[in-house]
């Protein structure tokens, strides 16, 4: 069996088939990167949110209780 | 079956699937996406940025794919089309079907992973205008295809505004309307020198059913609404002294050669070129407004792109 042409297709459809694999598999490596990116970007920003969002009920006065509290 | 040879020993090179995504199309979309992410004006990261640019180009190719494995019978005995791939047998309807789904479906889940939840409804919204409705249906069955279907072509800018800042404001809706009135006069100037094909191809474009006179009347009433449109931004704080300048100065250009089209004799004769720019000579008018009105487009949005990237670098 020729490795080169496995499916007995001709050289040229057999060369522009590995190419196309070659074209998924960086397509594929890509939607990796950047869903691994995107997702860091959004933990970081909902990481950013939390932390602003506890500061700012740290740092607000506490309510004033009422006598209804007991 | 002759789609299960196509398959086994398919010539298709990497060339034809970036020709399924009507690149032409796609960087003009991209464009206008990326004004309309650049005129909401929030703060984004880059990189978040840069992905929801490239989920609509990506939504924008998907579309394409869809629609040339759809219309490959319509291709295929039009002189402008028969060289796309699926029209030409370099690629199975199937595999444009399957490459054009894939991408629609990444496409709108990546937006939604990079972006918010009304960016990517309206990315996916406007993969299934374009690639059902228009293509599926409109195209086939009324002069209105473009009109209607046009909508789909329109909503990038507020795409990439959504994608900013999650709403989708008038201002984002006043790009879109431009968008959406420039694509009649656009793509009927077209259709004046190429109906011969499309009436071949049995597409009911305006000039097939309605006739040459007719077109060239819409392509100039749709002009006279545009123009004002387009200078609009300038009026509501979208667009500055040289967005002004640009719209005003394009406008009445863009209405000199429309004017020159309604009267002229563009599209009486049925004769046609080889490509989209070789119009027979009584077409010319028809050429030159169909050339024009692309800068057109893209010197409106490169103003507002311009103006938006040096408030915020110069």
């Amino acid at each position: 069996m020729n490795r080169k042409d496995p499916f007995g297709e001709g050289e040229g459809a057999a060369k522009a088939r590995r190419r196309r694999s070659l074209a998924i598999a960086l397509g594929l490596v890509a939607f990796i990167v950047i869903v691994f990116a995107t997702t860091m970007i959004r933990m970081g920003q909902n990481t950013a949110g939390v932390r602003e969002a506890t500061a700012a009920g740290a740092s607000a006065p506490a309510p004033a209780r009422s006598g209804a509290d007991g | 079956m002759a789609d299960a040879v196509l398959t086994a020993s398919s010539p298709a090179t990497w060339r034809d699937y970036v020709a399924l995504l009507k690149p032409r199309v796609m960087s003009l979309v991209v464009f206008t996406a990326l004004t309309g992410l650049a005129c909401a004006g929030a703060p984004m990261h880059p990189l978040s940025a840069a992905v929801a640019v490239l989920c609509i180009a990506l939504g924008a190719g998907a579309a394409g794919a869809l629609n040339m494995a759809y219309d490959a019978d319509i291709d295929a005995v039009m002189r402008r089309t028969r060289a796309r791939p699926v029209a030409a047998g370099r690629i199975a309807p199937a595999e444009a079907y399957g490459f054009g789904v894939a991408l629609s479906l990444i496409s709108v889940l990546m937006m939604s992973l990079a972006t918010n939840l009304l960016a990517a409804g309206l990315l996916a919204f406007t993969i299934v205008f374009y690639g059902l409705v228009y293509t599926a249906w409109l195209k086939r069955s009324t002069p209105q295809n473009i009109v209607i279907g046009g909508a789909a072509g329109a909503l990038p800018p507020v795409i990439g505004w959504a994608a900013a800042t999650g709403t989708a404001p008038l201002e984002a809706w006043l790009l879109f309307a431009i968008i959406f009135l420039w694509t009649p006069p656009h793509f009927w100037a077209l259709s004046l020198y190429a109906s011969e094909d499309y009436a071949r191809a049995k597409v009911p474009m305006l000039p097939v059913v309605k006739g040459a006179a007719a077109t060239r009347l819409q392509i100039f009433g749709y002009s006279l609404v545009l123009v004002p449109l387009g200078v609009a931004p300038a009026f509501v704080g979208l667009g500055g002294p040289a967005y002004l300048a640009v719209s005003g100065l394009g406008g009445m250009l863009f209405l000199v050669l429309a004017w020159r089209v309604f009267r002229s004799r563009a599209g009486d004769t049925g004769a046609r070129g080889e490509g989209i720019y070789d119009a027979p000579a009584e077409a010319g008018h028809a050429r030159n407004l169909f050339a024009y009105s692309i800068l057109y487009l893209f010197l409106l949005f490169a103003a507002l792109l311009g103006e938006r990237l040096w408030e915020r670098f110069a």
